[in-house]
């Protein structure tokens, strides 16, 4: 055994003792409990079986077990212990209740229990047998050589190339599983021999265990797979294979003679049982093939002398590196890396799945109207998101430029060339849309704007670049010109349209959403009163799943027809808002509104003169807004939800995401808010650590050089939480990307909200297309390839 | 804001009044938005007690002019009239999500560990692609994955044409099993990286002097690392066992609709939104027991789950 020389080891092993000891009495007193109440009580319709009972019994141990400790670990007061206690072992009858009454739990229990089990042991297992490569060489020899040939016999008789058959009362019974340890009992002899033998005896027990081991395989090859032995190919082979191992282990620095050996076992294998014809050979060829085989590989085995210490030292952490990352790396490789190769190469086959096709799959989708349809492209630069574009680009460059004549009296020629061509792209789209009418862009405008555009941005890059860190675009004329972009992609979102269009949309608009909201909310709850509680609530969405999300917004967007009551949340906002607008106390209200409005023109005044900008504009155009509602109020002819037409009162809920289109292609936008919801409060909750790990000296420094509050916001903290705003919206990018359960939920892809994700389930397991189905999940793993290639850069940064 | 209406106070009696105004405007904004967030769980939580009747009738913030409020939605959806009950989908719900947390924090806290502190070469890249897997969409696996559970993995080798099976076909498809054992191998990559980034910052001479009394890698995984790690590792347990038990795509995927035996939770409740109108009653009160786990964890160990996020986040 080995022994174990970390501090504290006594103390700890007579606990470990006391641990099972009290254990195993728990067990057998739980199991007397159940074998004693189990059938009468709680026996469901078939009997309990004796493992069931001592598998129960283990469960109803480890529950009081788990008390115990949970009472030990919680806090120190007696009324939380007791709490903890209670809790605990509720859980723990519930779990033994439950496995006891119900089959699917029992057999849920069974496999999670055999797969921790015999993980754990594997784990344990293997580690502890290469301890013995140190202490006892012939021990780790044998146990390697029974590992192995128990290996070997498991994919042998996995593959049904040996098998064993008895007759037993006139029927033939499959034993191939015998086989399995008998073959570890002739490698566990083989490799304690190898493993305690020395000097030439070594060499004949090699040579002869291996003939003996091959003789032992090739007696029970099925006849299927009994090769007819062709001297040439197999010679052929063998020798190349040999001469190609010599080689290789003269390039590395070794011993020539083993590789040579290694490459003539592995030709003599291809040779035989390769290239030969399967099945059509004798018995004996097929002992003589995987005896030569046995023979080949034990030679090879005792060529070398027995390993020295330092060898073994070598040996030992090179296989111990090997136990601990096999696991992991297998189920990485089984789980992602083959799929996805798989996948890919799937795309570019045919439905059969049997002939290269090349990119026809992906010519087929592309060709799809409903998953790219650009036909309409020209419209992008009439549409009203546009025109708003040019308005808030135009502004926020104004708004800029004032900030940077009032700090160092400079009008940057680029600024004045982004605001010049915002107010060109106002005049020529109005001019466009007053000459095109509703049904579309005809004429020519395209060109000059997208040509606007695109200076447009050349000068924001490069004023950008020329200006970093100083006054202008940081701050509320900043956020102007992002909004236009943001815009300026719903324009271009709404009008090209089609699945791999949607699958943009959402990344562009949750992304920047949850990403601006978080940071937003982080920074107003920071140092605020009851800030954890606040937090709280709104990451808690987290904790739900995407189809409760999707069904929770559902009841939001809930639209009566016409006369019924509204009873989701934002229809009956809207169509009350109207209701009030026509009844008795309409006057009244519009008074209250315009009261408001003077009072809130009357504070956006003062924020300005003292130089909140924010606040004041925002303050203004509330104003504004509550003057035109109080102005509607006054008309009597209804606002929002309803309207009135001859004196009747006409209801007009809003139909989100329905059949109806009134929204067009913005039903897209509505699936996004339940996202958005979820993924804001994961921005706050990192951007909130973020802002908390600014230095408080570099906040109390821009103090005193008289930052005000929403200064070193722009000017201190974000520059230093730029980093993470970075890991944030990559994170945001690769969930969105897929975005899956809400879509399915609430739309199914219907009025033309399909994403990649569940146009690719549809098309692999609906229609059973799994070649197209390949081709759109191709194209969203090389979609995702960018953020991959960002996130290894950032980890080499941080390796380095 | 509030700064620069001290530094401009000559406006006087009137600009104190804007001030103190101006600052209680993010607290205001803050409590608007907790309450806006509030609102479409808490609309939820009210109609699930109101039957089909009453929900049709009137909104839930009239809860308390109804006559009568009732558990009768929740008896509904726990019982096995409907796509055969929350109960079953629940319990389904925990023999997928408990596996699935506790086989990949087992090997990924190898690996974590072999990946910081045994020395090999190329550790450096083989830990990068593994963890840049992190970003790899689901979707590409699932075809293939599915097919595996299906028929087994058969790879011909090439030139000699011989197939040999790489993974037994064991039929797993409709079984939880499969469920669990493909979000083990998901989990890996982000698993892998927190308990890396935990692993790795321990100190240095921790190790040191343990080797120097004779401890070998794997004593000192079990009697050192591991009772360290505890923390970090209640974090990945908590996040796994949230995205699992709310996990969708793959459930649906490798058990399909149509077995309400073994349905976790999630596809149970999409079943019933699928039902257009018949239940729609009902989804309230199935979206909360499909919840209630969930969120119990995340209000008692709100503390790890936030943990697990911004290891997962702000380090890299």
């Amino acid at each position: 055994m080995a022994t174990i020389a970390v501090p504290g080891d006594r103390r700890s092993r007579s606990i470990g003792l006391g641990v099972a000891v009290g254990g195993a009495a728990l067990v057998a007193a739980s199991f007397a409990v159940v074998s004693a109440g189990t059938e009468a009580a709680l026996g469901g319709p078939e009997p309990v079986t004796l493992l069931q009972r001592l598998l129960g019994s283990l469960l109803g141990a480890a529950g009081v077990l788990g008390s115990v400790l949970a009472f030990r670990a919680a806090a120190k007061s007696m009324p939380r212990r007791v709490a903890s206690l209670l809790l605990a072992a509720g859980i723990s009858i519930l779990v033994w209740w439950l496995y006891l009454e119900r089959t699917g739990v029992r057999q849920a229990v069974h496999s999670v229990v055999i797969a921790v089990v015999l993980s754990a042991t594997l784990f344990v297992a293997a580690n502890r047998w290469l301890d013995q490569s140190l202490r006892a060489w012939a021990r780790f020899s044998a146990i390697s050589g029974a590992a192995l040939g128990g290996v070997v016999g498991i994919l042998l008789v996995g593959n049904r190339a040996i098998g064993l058959f008895v007759s037993a009362g006139g029927e033939r019974v499959d034993r191939s599983l015998w086989l399995v340890p008998g073959l570890a009992a002739v490698g566990a002899v083989l490799g304690f021999l190898v493993g305690a033998l020395d000097g030439p005896l070594r060499r004949v027990a090699g040579v002869a265990g291996g003939a003996v081991a091959g003789l032992v395989v090739g007696a029970f090859l099925l006849v299927g797979v009994l090769p007819a032995l062709d001297p040439v190919p197999l010679v052929g082979s063998t020798a190349v294979l040999a001469a190609v191992g010599a080689g290789l282990a003269r390039l590395r620095g070794r011993d020539a003679v083993r590789g040579a050996l290694l490459g003539a076992a592995l030709g003599w294998l291809v040779g035989a049982f390769g290239l030969g014809e399967l099945g059509a050979g004798t018995v004996v060829e097929g002992i003589v093939a995987t005896a030569v085989l046995g023979t080949l590989l034990g030679l090879r085995l005792v060529v070398a002398p027995r390993p020295e210490l330092s060898e073994r030292l070598v040996l030992e952490g090179r296989v111990r590196r090997v136990i601990f990352l096999a696991p992991a790396l297998t189920f990485v490789s089984a789980a992602l890396i083959i799929p996805t190769i798989r996948t890919i190469w799937l795309s570019f086959l045919d439905r059969q799945g049997e002939t290269f096709v090349g990119l026809e799959n992906f010519v087929f989708i592309f060709d799809q109207p409903s998953f790219y349809d650009p036909s309409r492209w020209r419209d992008v630069f009439n549409s009203g998101e546009f025109l708003t574009f040019a308005v808030l680009l135009s502004l926020g460059a104004a708004m800029a430029l004032r900030q940077r004549w009032q700090v160092d009296r400079r009008a940057p020629i680029e600024l004045v060339a982004v605001a010049g061509v915002g107010l060109a792209l106002v005049a020529g789209t109005l001019l466009d849309r007053g000459a095109a009418g509703p049904e579309g862009s005809t004429s020519s405008w395209y060109a000059p704007a997208l040509l606007l555009v695109v200076a447009a941005v050349v000068a924001l890059v490069r004023y950008g670049r020329g200006n970093a860190g100083n006054t202008g675009l940081a701050g509320p004329s900043g956020m102007l010109v992002a909004a236009g972009g943001l815009l300026a992609a719903f324009a271009v979102f709404s009008t090209l349209r089609g699945t791999l269009i949607n699958n943009l949309w959402w990344v562009v608009l949750v992304t920047a959403t949850a990403t601006g909201l978080g940071l937003a909310i982080a920074a107003l709850a920071d140092r605020a009163r009851a800030e954890s509680a606040a937090k709280s609530i709104i990451f808690m969405p987290m904790a739900l799943s995407f189809v409760g999300a999707a069904i929770i917004w559902r009841f939001m967007y809930i639209a009566r027809p016409e006369d019924a009551t509204q009873t989701g949340v934002l229809n009956a906002l809207w169509v009350g808002l109207g209701d009030l607008a026509i009844s008795d106390r309409a006057g009244a209200a519009a008074v209250v509104l315009f009261v408001v409005a003077v009072a809130l023109l009357v504070f956006g005044g003062l924020s300005l003169r003292l130089g909140a900008l924010g606040t004041g504009w925002s303050s203004v155009l509330l104003a504004m807004g509550s003057v035109w509602l109080g102005l509607r109020f006054l008309s009597g002819e209804g606002v929002a939800g309803v309207a009135v037409v001859d004196g009747q009162r006409v209801l007009e809920p809003l139909y989100f995401i329905s059949g109806t289109q009134q929204f067009g292609a913005y039903n897209n936008v509505f699936i996004m808010i339940p996202f958005i919801w979820v993924y804001t409060g994961f921005a706050m909750v990192v951007f909130s650590a973020a802002i908390k790990g600014v230095p408080a000296d570099l906040l109390e420094a821009g103090r005193v050089d008289g930052a005000s509050e929403a200064q070193s916001f722009w000017r201190i903290v974000l520059p230093q939480i730029s980093p993470t705003i970075g890991v944030v919206i990559t994170t945001i990018i690769v969930v969105v990307m897929k975005v899956f359960d809400i879509v399915r939920v609430m739309t199914n892809g219907n009025f033309g909200t399909q994403v990649l994700a569940n146009e690719m389930w549809n098309r692999a397991f609906i229609d059973g297309n799994f070649p197209v189905g390949s081709a759109v999940a191709t194209i969203l793993f090389f979609s995702v390839l960018p953020v991959m290639f960002l996130n290894i850069r950032r980890m080499q940064k941080g390796a380095a | 804001m509030s700064a620069a209406a001290i530094r401009q106070g000559s406006a006087g009696g009137v600009g104190k009044v804007v001030y103190r105004t101006i600052s209680t405007i993010p607290t205001g904004a803050l409590w608007l938005i907790v309450v806006i967030w509030a609102l479409p769980t808490l609309g939820m939580f009210a109609n699930s007690f109101r039957g089909p009747g009453e929900q049709r009738a009137s909104a839930w913030w009239l809860l308390f002019q109804d006559e009568r409020l009732s558990l009768d939605n929740y008896a509904t959806v726990l019982g096995t009239d409907v796509q055969g009950g929350l109960v079953q989908g629940v319990i389904n719900s925990f023999a997928i999500a408990l596996p699935a947390t506790v086989i990949p924090i087992a090997m990924a806290a190898f690996a974590a560990y072999a990946f910081a502190w045994m020395d090999f070469r190329g550790r450096e890249w083989l830990f990068i692609g593994t963890v840049s897997l992190l970003a790899v969409p689901l979707q590409t696996a699932l075809i293939p994955l599915l097919q595996m559970y299906n028929g087994g993995a058969k790879q011909t080798l090439p030139l000699i044409s011989r197939t040999l099976t790489v993974f037994p076909d064991l039929d797993l498809t409709g079984t939880t099993t499969a469920v669990w054992l493909t979000h083990a191998g998901f989990a890996m990559p982000l698993a892998i990286f927190l308990l890396h980034n935990f692993i790795s910052s321990l100190p240095k001479d921790l190790f040191e002097s343990a080797r120097i009394d004779g401890a070998d890698h794997f004593q000192i995984f079990v009697r050192l690392v591991l009772p360290l790690s505890i923390p970090v590792l209640a974090a990945f347990a908590i996040f796994q066992f949230l995205w699992t038990w709310n996990d969708y795509l793959i459930a649906l995927t490798m058990i399909g609709p149509a077995a309400p035996q073994v349905m976790p939770a999630t596809v149970i409740i999409a079943a019933i939104a699928g039902d257009f109108g018949l239940y729609e009653h009902l989804l309230t009160a199935g979206a909360f027991v499909q919840s209630f786990f969930p969120i119990l964890v995340f209000f008692a160990l709100q503390k790890y789950f936030v943990r697990g996020i911004l290891a997962g986040s702000v380090k890299g």
